[in-house]
């Protein structure tokens, strides 16, 4: 009865549950029925930080130059970062156009609100995220490179953009693939595109000309940059470039919602 | 709209766009916008709204339907299929949008429409419930005080902390049908998922729909199943091609569509019976309509209704009040469960039930017509006057297809002695089409003019009865069928 004397509240709360629900299954999911279970959440990206150190850093020897002496171990921390940015957005444009088509029941069955669906996604992302902090924590220590607590205290300043930014992406790429079924080939080039964009091996300083001009339009690259620069490197931050990131997530943001609450009624239509 | 309707629908219609394909859902809308964009009658804006319609095609599920449905109704839906009917249930459920009419629905919709919809099959029958019980908009706490409940209505055992994928279709509905029946809705809408349940299941549904019905909770109930509707239904609805074609009491609905179902008919060819009908209702508008297929549900729990009291009229004689008494009492325990329930035991007990078959042989399984007996061993534990033994037979739906006992039938009983043991034997025809039965019994007695129950145990024994020919129905009525020439040629 509680429930019709505040419906606003109960809608939210009601949501607020769905929403934890799914996220901690799509937390689950990944790792359910694996031998080694959660176990992967930190294996997964110490394998991935293992491989590129060996690659980049010792085979290529390629170096930020954010330090005056910079180690392979400091390269390492540095991608790792980045790519923990990055697979937050890729994972989510990889997973975004299934999500509804891949959940027919909750569309056409019952009274579900379909957001859910991107944002607990992407929550879950953003976890796996917090983890991979945890082990640049834990890491910085044990090399005795401990990431700064000053730039630790920007970081929430510089991450919301792009909390931001993956939401939007989310949102339109999961309705855009209820209609168009062939859009998970773009999405794979689209990626390897962003990957490359994003600066992720090599600092925004070696970027000149042309390419500067086209790239600096790309908010995931401010996003790794700040982040390198505020937690490893403790270099100030370009505000300019701060106050752009936000810019860019909160439209991405607000046109990926609308766009996904316009086009969600017509969902059950195509499904 | 008055205070009591739960449901309102104006000129309901649903057209499904056939889309020639999914991106043409996207961009014929564009295209429309954007003929908008020109006057109405200038060139471009036709040629645009003609692009627009190239990409689809409009297919009506469900044109100009009207209803009102009043809180604590039990509706019924029939109609072959693509008849429109899981459209105007999901309509009410809130997962499609009508075209054009509207629609108000007030309170919780909870609704069955398919075998575990919203359940996802990776996720184990417990999750499970809890996802359903969020998307039912109840919190976890709500779902944790009634966990326990589900999981026992439900009766999967182990398998509720497994996956759901790996579940049977049964196991799939029981999960659904207990979280359904734990949420508290203002509106159930159960559509075709009761017939995979096994016998035992059927009828516990069939209870707690009784139990929803009794607690106010209205019931919107799509079902193939003819004698169902009859029995759990106020009302019903007959629908065709989309249209409402009658709507009224369930038994004529019923016959209506009986008549559809047959090859060739149309819905013109119905006008007829249906006009009938509705002189038929209107010419005794105000006079319940004596029915014997039990379509009011509601007076096996009303005692006010007279149908009760018809049986035992030609009874003369105990006195009236002593047989009232020992009907409602029979009818009030309802289990709700097929699950044998028993209570009493101390005075005198049913130590054994048993039912022989025609080679007097202890069998659960008969032919339709085998002379039966079903026999109840009882121990009297202090003097009996006037021991009254009785058996009831239901079907899988609850419904009671036969009840007698030694006052009723005019056979009764000597009095029984303290430690005494006795042998009591109904026996009978067992005329009763193929399908599962449930035999409850009682073991009561008077004392002056007040009944004491004894011992009664329902649903004690299922029994099954086997098909000799392909007669179809209820009662095996057993007709001779002869023929001869009456001509004189």
């Amino acid at each position: 009865m509680i429930s019709k004397l505040t419906p606003l509240l109960s809608g939210f709360a009601r949501k607020r549950e769905l929403w934890w629900q799914f996220s901690l299954r799509a937390v689950e999911m990944r790792h359910r029925g694996s031998y080694l279970g959660i176990i992967w959440l930190v294996l997964n990206p110490l394998l991935m930080l293992a491989l590129y150190v060996t690659v980049f850093g010792f085979i290529f020897g390629s170096r930020f130059r954010g330090h005056e002496n910079e180690t392979p171990i400091d390269f390492a921390l540095a991608v790792f970062l980045g790519l923990s940015l990055f697979h937050v957005l890729s994972d989510t444009i990889s997973v975004a156009p299934s999500l509804i088509v891949g959940n027919p029941n909750l569309v056409k069955k019952v009274v579900f609100p379909l957001e859910i669906l991107p944002l607990a996604h992407v929550s879950a992302y953003w976890f796996h995220f917090l983890i991979n902090m945890g082990l640049l924590f834990v890491g910085g220590l044990i090399v005795g490179r401990p990431i700064s607590l000053t730039g630790l205290l920007w970081m929430p300043v510089i991450l919301i953009p792009h909390v931001l930014f993956t939401l939007g992406i989310g949102w339109f790429v999961a309705a855009l693939g209820v209609f168009f079924r062939d859009i998970t080939q773009i999405t794979q080039v689209l990626i390897q595109i962003i990957f490359y964009a994003s600066c992720i091996f090599f600092s925004t300083s070696l970027l000149h000309g042309v390419t500067w001009q086209i790239l600096k339009w790309n908010p995931v690259l401010h996003t790794v940059e700040l982040s390198r620069q505020a937690l490893l490197w403790n270099q100030p931050l370009n505000l300019i470039h701060l106050g752009y990131t936000w810019v860019a997530g909160a439209t991405a943001c607000i046109l990926g919602r609308w766009f996904f609450q316009k086009t969600k009624h017509a969902f059950a239509d195509v499904i | 709209m008055s205070s009591d309707t739960i449901i309102q629908a104006d000129n309901l219609s649903k057209a499904y766009r056939i889309w020639t394909n999914p991106a043409a859902r996207l961009k014929s809308p564009l295209i429309e916008a954007a003929a908008c964009a020109f006057p109405r009658s200038s060139t471009p804006h036709r040629s645009l709204t003609a692009r627009a319609a190239r990409g689809y095609r409009d297919f009506y599920a469900l044109r100009d339907v009207s209803l009102n449905i009043k809180r604590g109704e039990a509706i019924g839906i029939i109609g072959r299929n693509g008849s429109g009917k899981s459209t105007l249930l999901q309509l009410i459920a809130g997962t499609l949008t009508p075209t054009t009419g509207t629609l108000s629905v007030k309170g919780r919709v909870s609704a069955l429409l398919e075998l575990g919809s919203g359940f996802n099959p990776e996720f184990t029958g417990r999750e499970n419930v809890f996802i359903n019980g969020a998307i039912l908009g109840l919190s976890r706490e709500e779902m944790t005080n009634r966990f326990d409940a589900i999981a026992d209505f439900a009766e999967i055992g182990d398998f509720i902390d497994q996956p759901v994928k790996i579940y049977s279709s049964g196991m799939m509905m029981r999960l659904a049908f207990a979280v359904a029946a734990h949420v508290d809705s203002d509106i159930l809408i159960v559509d075709e998922a009761l017939s995979v349940g096994d016998a035992r299941f059927q009828l516990k549904c069939a209870r707690a729909i009784d139990r929803f019905i009794a607690a106010g909770v209205t019931l919107l109930f799509v079902s193939h199943d003819a004698s169902l509707v009859k029995r759990l239904c106020h009302h019903a609805i007959l629908l065709e091609h989309g249209h409402v074609v009658y709507a009224g009491k369930p038994n004529d609905v019923v016959n209506l569509y009986s008549k559809l179902t047959i090859d060739g008919t149309t819905v013109e060819s119905l006008k007829n019976d249906i006009i009938a009908l509705k002189q038929k209702s209107s010419s005794t508008p105000s006079l319940p309509v004596p029915d014997t297929q039990g379509t009011t549900p509601a007076s096996q729990t009303s005692p006010t209704q007279p149908k009760l009291t018809t049986p035992i009229e030609p009874i003369d004689a105990p006195p009236d009040e002593k047989a009232q008494a020992l009907l409602t009492d029979e009818r009030t325990h309802v289990p709700a469960s097929g699950h044998e329930f028993a209570y009493g035991g101390e005075l005198g007990r049913i130590q054994s039930v048993t039912t022989l078959g025609d080679d007097a042989q202890p069998r659960i399984w008969f032919n339709t017509g085998e002379r039966v007996t079903v026999r109840m061993t009882v121990d009297a534990f202090e003097d009996l006057h006037e021991p009254i033994f009785a058996l009831t037979i239901k079907n899988t739906a609850g419904v009671e297809i036969y009840g007698t006992n030694t006052l009723f039938s005019n056979q009764p009983a000597p009095a029984m002695k303290i430690g005494e043991r006795r042998a009591v034997d109904f026996t009978f025809d067992l005329n009763l089409m193929p399908g599962h039965y449930f035999l409850s019994f009682g073991f009561t007695h008077f004392v002056g003019d007040k009944l004491v129950v004894l011992q009664r145990r329902y649903d004690a024994i299922k029994i099954d009865i086997h098909a000799l020919d392909r007669t179809f129905g209820i009662a095996n009525l057993k007709a001779t069928i002869t023929s001869r020439s009456i001509s004189s040629s």
